[in-house]
């Protein structure tokens, strides 16, 4: 009596099909190792990739002033010496662009106009597309205890890279730039996702030279 | 009476050839082959990516907790000065602020933290090694004019528990750090270019002693 084998030895039963050799298999390795890398250190760049809130124009990432950083967040702490604002110690938000999402730079002038949070002091600070403050003879940075303030508590500040009447901001003239605006010990620290845009400054571009 | 009686031998195996088995063996039609082999290298890419992410924090040392560590052993915060260009040596340092920093390791011992309010807004945190914050207080909370609290592991926590004796827990703030190494960074704002050396004074007046 012929008895069906329980199990088949090894190519038995199936046509050959083709198998993958060492050299595709190493290529096909180091390939997605290449890739895994390089995408997350593309990722790792002056922002991280997740935990963003705007508003208006401007970020936010409450998150990396936290216990509960994310990992993206997390790498970003870990490249360099940041020392954000913890939640209870104040807010910072940055700006790359003006309302009509074009890019900040020195070689236009810009009014940044509109209302501020409460809080026990602000800065607003010109940093390079880095993220990092410039030094020396171009740092530029305000603070709410350098501006006139009309009554009804709006700020207007020109930020260009000439000298203008009132409240100026020094720009680095022609270069790309940011601005980051700090607000210290505010109790909306924790709820800026709440935040209409019309809580903080609008920024404009009024003109550009050349 | 052999089971295996009426099978055909086994074929020799190719000797120089890769043969895998399961899903690294690659299906017969060009389409599926390229399928299979795009779903193998996003998912290893993946892999490579998450571990990436979660990798460099842990052994980065250039975060801001590992690279002022060393800051204030002697017991009294280090000013963080910018070098001779003008950079801080705090990527995002705001320059209307003044900054001190004291690192800790609590595998000597608890740490005692304090600092006097003065007329700058103050405020003090806890830096994680790898990133991440885990205490901050603002001199709105200080107590006639001083700030103060104890850091302490979990274990120091417990102990200074146990041997408490009535009301000694509330006589001290005690913050339980998840991590035996951070830093304490005392930071105030400069209102105007000429309050910068008063807010360097009350910062740099941050005390961080043995809590015992």
């Amino acid at each position: 009596m012929a008895v069906t084998p329980l199990t088949l030895p090894r190519g038995a039963g199936a046509p050959d099909r083709p198998s993958i050799g060492t050299a595709t298999l190493a290529a096909l390795l180091l390939g997605s190792l290449a890739a895994g890398i390089g995408s997350a250190w593309a990722l790792m760049g002056e922002t991280p990739p997740i935990g963003v809130v705007r508003v208006g124009v401007w970020e936010a990432y409450p998150r990396l002033g936290g216990a509960d950083v994310d990992p993206y967040g997390r790498v970003l702490l870990a490249r360099a010496p940041h020392l954000p604002l913890a939640a209870g110690e104040g807010l910072q938000l940055t700006a790359a662009a003006d309302e009509a999402g074009q890019s900040l730079t020195g070689r236009c002038r810009y009014r940044i106009s509109g209302a501020t949070l409460p809080s026990r002091g602000w800065t607003l600070t010109v940093v390079n597309r880095s993220g990092r403050p410039f030094a020396g003879q171009r740092a530029s940075a305000l603070g709410d205890a350098d501006l006139v303030v009309p009554e009804n508590g709006r700020v207007e500040i020109i930020a260009s890279a000439a000298a203008a009447s009132g409240n100026w901001l020094r720009l680095p003239a022609g270069e790309r730039v940011g601005l980051v605006l700090r607000f210290y010990d505010t109790p909306l620290s924790a709820g800026v996702g709440q935040l209409p845009p019309s809580a903080l400054p609008r920024i404009e571009r009024l003109d550009c030279a050349g | 009476m052999s089971l295996a009686s009426d099978q055909a031998p086994a074929p020799e195996r190719a000797p120089a050839r890769f043969r895998p088995k399961g899903p690294l063996r690659l299906p017969r039609s060009r389409l599926a082959r390229l399928v299979h082999g795009g779903l193998v290298f996003v998912t290893l890419a993946g892999i490579a990516h998450i571990l990436t992410v979660l990798l460099v924090p842990r052994y980065a040392m250039m975060d801001a907790a590992s690279v002022f560590l060393g800051a204030g052993l002697d017991g009294r915060a280090e000013l963080v000065k910018p070098d001779a260009a003008g950079d801080s040596p705090v990527i995002d340092a705001d320059p209307r602020t003044a900054i001190a920093i004291c690192g800790f390791d609590l595998g000597d011992g608890p740490l005692r933290v304090s600092a006097r309010a003065g007329s700058a807004p103050l405020a003090l945190s806890v830096h994680l090694r790898g990133g991440g914050v885990f205490y901050a207080v603002t001199d709105k909370a200080a107590q006639r004019g001083l700030l103060e609290f104890v850091v302490l592991s979990r274990e120091q926590f417990e102990e200074r528990a146990a041997r408490d004796d009535e009301g000694d827990s509330q006589r001290e703030l005690r913050v339980v750090s998840p991590q035996r190494q951070g830093i304490v960074v005392a930071r105030a704002l400069v209102r105007q270019p000429s309050d910068r050396p008063g807010a360097e004074a009350l910062v740099s007046a941050m005390a961080c002693g043995d809590a015992g």
